[in-house]
């Protein structure tokens, strides 16, 4: 089913079915990856603009942190544990991320990049937002600061932060991994997104970030590698990290900008481009049927083989498609 | 010898921080290895484990100051200005942006001590630092005012601040504030009463002692004793105090310790313009227009034309034929 000239949105409701159903935890997660896509791929496309991209993948990672991974305390409390992107620009997965945990309404996620609506690169003024970030560099820094915060108030709670590969090219990066040793702010854990292209180059061709572990290791830090999209190596790193207590801790998550859609994912694009292309800004409409095509075939594969159901019937909310909303800004 | 420091304003400034530390245990002091030179360290030596060391490495150091923040605890950054507002001047803008609150402490700020030249001298910083919402500059004229001020911008102030620091002794026969003096925000103070229609506006040790010297010699000139007031808030005025400042003057003059572009007198010359504060009244600034030189501290101010004589002359010519 393609809904032609109209903006296609899952409702939260059908993650909760889903999460509340019998599967297994790694099915959730996989279910619920491809609805967070096909709400994000909507979201940039009503909006006219966007990182999609870098939404595509770094979505994995977020899905399993916030739906699977960190505990749902209260927005205010300082136990709570906290996740945030350095990077920023993937703001679009996470905002999918943030209402399919019934944190922001869908009123919000159709305005994207709007007046009032969700900001193009994260602000404190959405719920769920733990830091303003986009200007790249910054986010170890920040969230040093709130697990140093956290120790001294006897607070709990874990902090984790979301990088970039390109992200690694500012010098700020380097400043903070070698004070989070330094200070011994071991709790925090780390997570390069990466996908390893910058814009629309490889990052080795813009300035190559040579063997990262083996920098990251130099620094002091403990490394782990891992699949990105594979939810249960996901799982397992975190699970091993828990015992590593004297080193602060990084993953690099080899991940595909833009997984999920295949004729967005880098290695795809790269064999025919010199350039990746969704790396910002909107598809037009025929690619955003198409791609919608895809992540409404793979959601309905999925439920039917899980759940024997089809989630096209209920609970989606479309919007008719208008001029003025896709002017390209 | 030990020199006693008592009236300095770096030291007065950290007597009065760890003051107020021993009983708001939310402040939380960061530095970028340039703790020595306010004696910062006492800070550490009481409360060891609210003392953040961080290296040279600013920028880290102002978005972790961003972090802290975030989670309740009042920050206070300390570096060199020249270092902390123009290379973590991303960070603090970000910082601002997320409405907390921070207090930057920017030490060797101004032309003096002109020594280490142009790397350190901070004459720029006033004009980095305004274009950031929520953010306050403050530039304390003495070892009084900087208690008044960090007790401000601790315990009332709602947005972050910035606090210039003016490093090295007081100069001799420094007039001191009154024992009795408060305070106000967005206000001014006069250090020397005037009778006549023109006023030396100014704010910081340096800039204050110029004026004096300048009162000092048109009152031998011409008999004439001009209004000095100190304005230690350099981004906030309150408009019903400027305008009563303002009463029964004609020409003021403006001491700016910055860059002749986007300083505190630009600051305020705009401020009096949009308030239609500037009813026939001629207004000139004296501040810097090129990079700042390296010397001592008489020759720069006289490469700057900032010294007493040529700012007397300067003066004298703009009122002899009133």
């Amino acid at each position: 089913m393609i809904l032609k000239k109209k903006f296609f949105f899952i409702q939260n409701s059908e993650i909760k079915k889903i999460l509340s159903s019998s599967l297994k935890i790694f099915e959730k997660a996989k279910i619920i990856s491809l609805i967070c896509r096909l709400n994000t791929l909507s979201m940039i496309k009503k909006a006219g603009s966007g990182h999609l991209g870098t939404s595509m993948s770094a979505m994995d990672i977020m899905i399993w942190i916030k739906f699977f991974l960190q505990k749902k305390n209260k927005l205010i409390d300082l136990n709570r544990d906290i996740f945030f992107s350095s990077k920023g620009h993937d703001a679009p997965a996470l905002y999918s991320v943030l209402y399919g945990l019934g944190i922001i309404n869908l009123k919000k996620i159709l305005n994207l990049r709007r007046l009032n609506g969700l900001e193009g690169h994260p602000d404190l003024a959405t719920p769920g937002i733990e830091a303003n970030t986009g200007s790249l560099g910054m986010g170890i820094s920040k969230a040093k600061g709130m697990l140093w915060a956290k120790k001294y108030q006897k607070k709990k709670g874990k902090v984790i932060v979301l990088t970039g590969d390109g992200e690694l090219q500012e010098g700020q990066i380097f400043e903070s991994l070698q004070t989070t040793h330094h200070q011994k702010i071991n709790d925090l854990i780390v997570i390069v997104d990466h996908n390893k292209i910058q814009s629309s180059q490889y990052v080795k061709k813009i300035i190559n970030l040579l063997d990262l572990k083996k920098k990251f290791k130099s620094f002091g830090w403990h490394v782990e590698k891992i699949n990105g999209h594979n939810f249960k190596e996901i799982n397992k790193c975190f699970n091993k990290i828990k015992k590593v207590k004297n080193k602060p801790k990084i993953i690099i998550a080899n991940t595909i900008k833009g997984k999920g859609i295949k004729k967005i994912e880098h290695p795809y694009v790269m064999k025919k481009n010199s350039k990746y292309n969704w790396h910002s800004g909107a598809p037009n409409d025929q690619d955003y049927a198409n791609f919608q095509k895809e992540l409404i075939k793979k959601i309905n594969v999925e439920t039917k083989k899980r759940l024997n159901l089809y989630l096209k019937f209920i609970n989606v909310y479309s919007v008719n498609f208008k001029k003025e909303i896709l002017e390209i800004h | 010898m030990k020199i006693d420091k008592n009236n300095w304003i770096t030291n007065s400034f950290t007597k009065e921080l760890i003051k107020i530390s021993r009983t708001n245990t939310k402040i939380i002091l960061l530095d970028a290895d340039l703790a020595d030179d306010a004696d910062l360290y006492e800070f550490k030596k009481l409360y060891p484990n609210r003392f953040i060391q961080n290296g040279i490495a600013e920028q880290d150091m102002v978005s972790m100051a961003g972090g802290i923040s975030l989670m309740g605890l009042l920050p206070v950054v300390n570096s060199f200005a020249s270092f902390l507002t123009a290379r973590a001047n991303e960070q603090i803008y970000n910082n601002a942006s997320e409405k907390t609150k921070i207090i930057y402490i920017c030490l060797y700020a101004g032309l003096l001590p002109a020594g280490a030249g142009k790397s350190h001298q901070s004459i720029r910083d006033i004009s980095l630092l305004s274009n950031i919402p929520n953010l306050k500059i403050y530039h304390p004229y003495n070892y009084q005012e900087v208690k008044k001020i960090l007790s401000h911008c601790i315990n009332k102030e709602k947005k972050s601040s910035a606090i210039r620091l003016t490093i090295g002794p007081p100069y001799n026969n420094q007039p001191k504030l009154n024992s009795n003096y408060k305070f106000n925000d967005g206000c001014g103070n006069i250090i020397a009463e005037g009778n006549c229609k023109y006023l030396i506006i100014a704010y910081g040790q340096l800039m204050i002692k110029q004026a004096l010297e300048v009162r000092n010699n048109l009152r031998k000139k011409l008999g004439i004793l001009i209004e000095i007031i100190n304005i230690p808030c350099l981004n906030y005025f309150k408009k019903s105090w400027v305008k009563k400042m303002l009463q029964n003057k004609k020409k003021i003059f403006l001491f700016d310790e910055h860059f002749e572009s986007g300083g505190f007198a630009d600051l305020f010359l705009s401020f009096v313009n949009e308030n239609n504060l500037n009813y026939k009244r001629i207004f000139k600034k004296f501040a810097i227009s090129d990079f700042p030189s390296c010397g001592l501290s008489n020759e720069v101010l006289k490469k700057h034309n900032l010294d007493i004589k040529n700012l007397s002359n300067k003066i004298f010519k703009l009122i002899s034929n009133d």
